[in-house]
């Protein structure tokens, strides 16, 4: 054993006077192509997790979009918000608990409109939707779907504006999503006019007027 | 190196041109026609340049995919080159040449000869002066390896990684960061995000109150809030301007308070549904006159500011009941030139010159046998064009302190008479149902998300901490070779002058010469 306080003979050597400026590797592979493939890994996972973030999946309790039954797409192409496509099914929570699929109100006529009771321009246009369905309900009906809010709001706002037409709740923000509401700048109000079939005839985004709405109703053949 | 300082200047420069072009605005961002708005209208500064510009992402540097790659590649360039040199380094540090070949003290770049010293002697001066000592002895010559504070070298690493967390933090901020505005009345929520974001998050201002000096200034901010997501309530907690309420990994900083709102509500009557029910902001403000009106006792029967309901051409007013009296007349204020205001009172039932009044800001006037003083010129908050069903589509509403100092609401259409409402009293007119639900200030709430703040300060502590020790806790190492005849001493290539300075101080507390070549030029 050596003394504590005795050099071992075998560490012997020179000295380099700047060991820090010295390279353990070199080459072109540890030099460029590891801390490229490095660049390209971090990249990639920072990716993933951005498209990750953005994914519209199906919320916790399963409700959002699901698959349009073949015998409910007249169109024979994949369901869209488009004009003349067979609209996205979903299925949705009502604020009661109970549950609403779209493809089942098929038949009827049927607006489609997205809102928020935070949403100001969506207070003022729902008294004229309410007023539409109220003296026209016999030949279409509205489906108001909440975006994001809790139950209670939601019945809260229904019971003060007169909301007397199925209402749900988009729990995840998934069916908005997949709708693509408000088009380039996404945003609400937005409205989605379907004929009997489930086909999307017209689209209104932003505020409807009592014009508008008549418009969109008669492009779905529900004229005054 | 070279390469290295070329790539960092490549940066610098990109960087540069992000602070000297206008960069789109953040509020901005995500929203591609707001950019494209934004775009058109930097086209008269860069003309045919423009598109190319926004192409080449030069309108959103920061954010370009390329500078990204560019910070992201040189952390890479910096971690390759840490690794790099660890293991020689930590070889230096924890396993040095503890004996050198007797040509290195001829050779080596510091290097000095003392009078001859025994080890018994030098041992404990070297230690006083904070180095460890080893020694050996071969063949009659004793050899001395001293070595001081040799972690040190380490500190050059955690500036390294230091180096790589900042850019890091800035890359997870970039990607994972979030700043937004909330402006809200109490009792109301707002979202966070844009519509369907699957992490949504709504804020409901439960109250919220302003503190302000007597001059005016702002003391404080302080607002309740509950958070909600994806309609679930989440949090709930007060916020303050310098003390953020804290969820999730956001942060709600209240910025604003604005204390004149109102929420109003409206129903049809025929079928008892809501028509209107806002909480708005009366950004705006209504000049009107405040006045006292006395009999001719002196007795005081109104002190009022009248909130106009006619707009004159070049006057504005309202007609007041002046109370205690069955007298009507109509008050309202009409300009002066720039700067100063008028009172213009008429009675419409007086006659000739007793039946209308004019009288300067200050001053006091009669009109049919009643004291009317202007007291000054009140502003009140107003707004314009809320879309208030029954009225037309430039509906004022203004929001004054009545006589009792009760709030009261008036709305005033061109085709409609004016509606006043106080707090919490039902009026109904033309088939609606108006109810002022009382004032309601409004909340400025910044919602923001760091998540690489962290990353930034620990690198701020490690920089200064690395940059501290390598600069300031002086390192030496040293070689000695002792013969009867002379004390051979060398050392590291430094670019300080320390050793010249240890080595002074080592051979005055030995009690031996100062070497010529060491001595301090007098």
């Amino acid at each position: 054993m050596t003394p504590r306080n005795e050099l071992p003979l075998d560490e012997v050597s020179g000295v380099e006077e700047r060991p820090q400026n010295r390279r353990e590797w070199s080459g072109a592979l540890r030099s460029l192509i590891l801390p490229l493939l490095l660049v390209a890994t971090i990249v990639g996972g920072l990716y993933y997790v951005e498209q990750r973030r953005g994914s519209s999946g199906r919320a916790a309790d399963g409700t959002g979009i699901v698959t349009l039954p073949a015998d409910k797409n007249s169109t024979g192409r994949s369901p869209s918000t488009d004009i003349g496509r067979a609209a996205p099914d979903f299925l949705l929570a009502t604020p009661d608990g109970g549950t609403l699929r779209l493809s089942d109100l098929q038949g009827q006529p049927l607006l489609v409109n997205f809102w928020a009771s935070w949403c100001t321009p969506c207070r003022q246009e729902m008294p004229e939707i309410v007023r539409a369905y109220d003296t026209r309900k016999d030949r279409f009906t509205v489906v108001a779907i909440n975006l994001q809010e809790n139950a209670a709001q939601v019945r809260d706002f229904a019971q003060e504006f007169g909301m007397m037409f199925p209402i749900v709740i988009d729990s995840n923000g998934g069916v908005g999503e997949a709708w693509h509401i408000g088009g380039p700048v996404k945003g609400i109000p937005a409205s989605y006019f379907l004929d009997v079939s489930g086909v999307v005839q017209a689209r209104v985004f932003g505020p409807m007027t009592a014009a508008t709405l008549a418009d969109g109703l008669a492009k779905i053949g529900v004229v005054e | 190196m070279r390469f290295a300082v070329f790539y960092i200047a490549t940066l610098a420069t990109f960087a540069m041109l992000g602070v000297l072009i206008p960069q789109v605005p953040e509020a901005m961002r995500g929203n591609s026609a707001a950019i494209a708005v934004w775009v058109e209208s930097e086209r008269g500064t860069f003309g045919p340049f423009t598109e190319t510009m926004q192409r080449l992402g030069l309108f959103e540097v920061f954010h370009a995919k390329w500078f990204l790659f560019a910070l992201g590649f040189l952390v890479v360039n910096v971690t390759t080159c840490t690794f790099n040199r660890w293991s020689p380094t930590f070889r230096n540090v924890f396993r040095p040449p503890r004996r050198v070949p007797d040509s290195f003290f001829d050779r080596a770049h510091n290097r000095t000869v003392l009078a001859p010293i025994g080890i018994d002697a030098l041992a404990p001066a070297l230690r006083k002066l904070r180095y460890g000592v080893e020694t050996r002895v071969e063949n009659g010559t004793t050899y001395v390896f001293a070595d001081r504070h040799p972690w040190t070298q380490l500190a050059t690493f955690v500036s390294h990684l230091a180096l790589i967390l900042f850019i890091s933090g800035g890359l997870i901020t970039w990607f994972t960061g979030f700043s937004a505005e909330i402006f809200t009345g109490e009792g109301t929520t707002a979202p966070v995000f844009a519509v369907s974001n699957p992490n949504q998050l709504q804020v409901r201002v439960d109250s919220t109150t302003g503190r302000f000096g007597d001059q005016g200034n702002a003391l404080d901010f302080r607002s309740k809030l509950t958070i909600f997501k994806n309609g679930r309530e989440v949090a709930h907690g007060t916020t303050t301007v310098n003390d953020p309420f804290k969820y999730g990994g956001y942060r709600f900083h209240q910025v604003g308070y604005f204390a004149d709102g109102a929420e109003l509500r409206i129903r049809d009557v025929a079928t008892g549904n809501a028509v209107f029910h806002e909480t708005f902001p009366l950004e705006e403000s209504t000049a009107a006159p405040s006045v006292t009106m006395t009999d001719a006792s002196g007795k005081t029967l109104l002190v009022d500011t009248i909130a106009p309901t006619d707009f004159l051409a070049g006057a504005s007013g309202a007609i007041v009941h002046v109370p205690g009296t069955d007298r009507v007349i109509w008050v309202g204020i009409t300009a002066k030139g720039d700067k100063a205001w008028e009172l213009v009172a008429f009675d419409p039932q007086g006659g000739g010159q007793s039946g209308q009044v004019r009288v300067a800001e200050g001053a006091r006037g009669t009109i049919s046998g009643i004291d009317v003083h202007f007291d000054r010129v009140a502003a009140i908050p107003s707004a314009v064009g809320l879309g208030i069903p029954g009225g037309d589509t430039k509906t004022l509403a203004q929001l004054a302190k009545g006589a009792d100092g009760a709030d009261s609401l008036t709305l005033v259409s061109s085709n409609t008479p004016a509606i006043s409402l106080a707090p919490g009293q039902p009026t109904t007119v033309g088939g609606l149902e108006y109810t002022f639900l009382g004032r309601k200030p409004f909340a400025g709430i910044a919602v923001k998300r760091d998540s690489g703040a962290w990353f930034i300060w620990i690198a701020t502590a490690m920089l200064v901490g690395g940059l501290a020790v390598t600069f300031y806790v002086p390192r030496r190492r040293l070689w000695l070779r002792l013969t009867p005849t002379a004390t051979q001493v060398a050392s590291l290539a430094e670019k300080s002058g320390g050793f010249e300075n240890d080595m002074r101080i080592l051979a005055h507390r030995l009690g031996v010469p100062v070497p010529p070549e060491l001595q301090e030029e007098r």
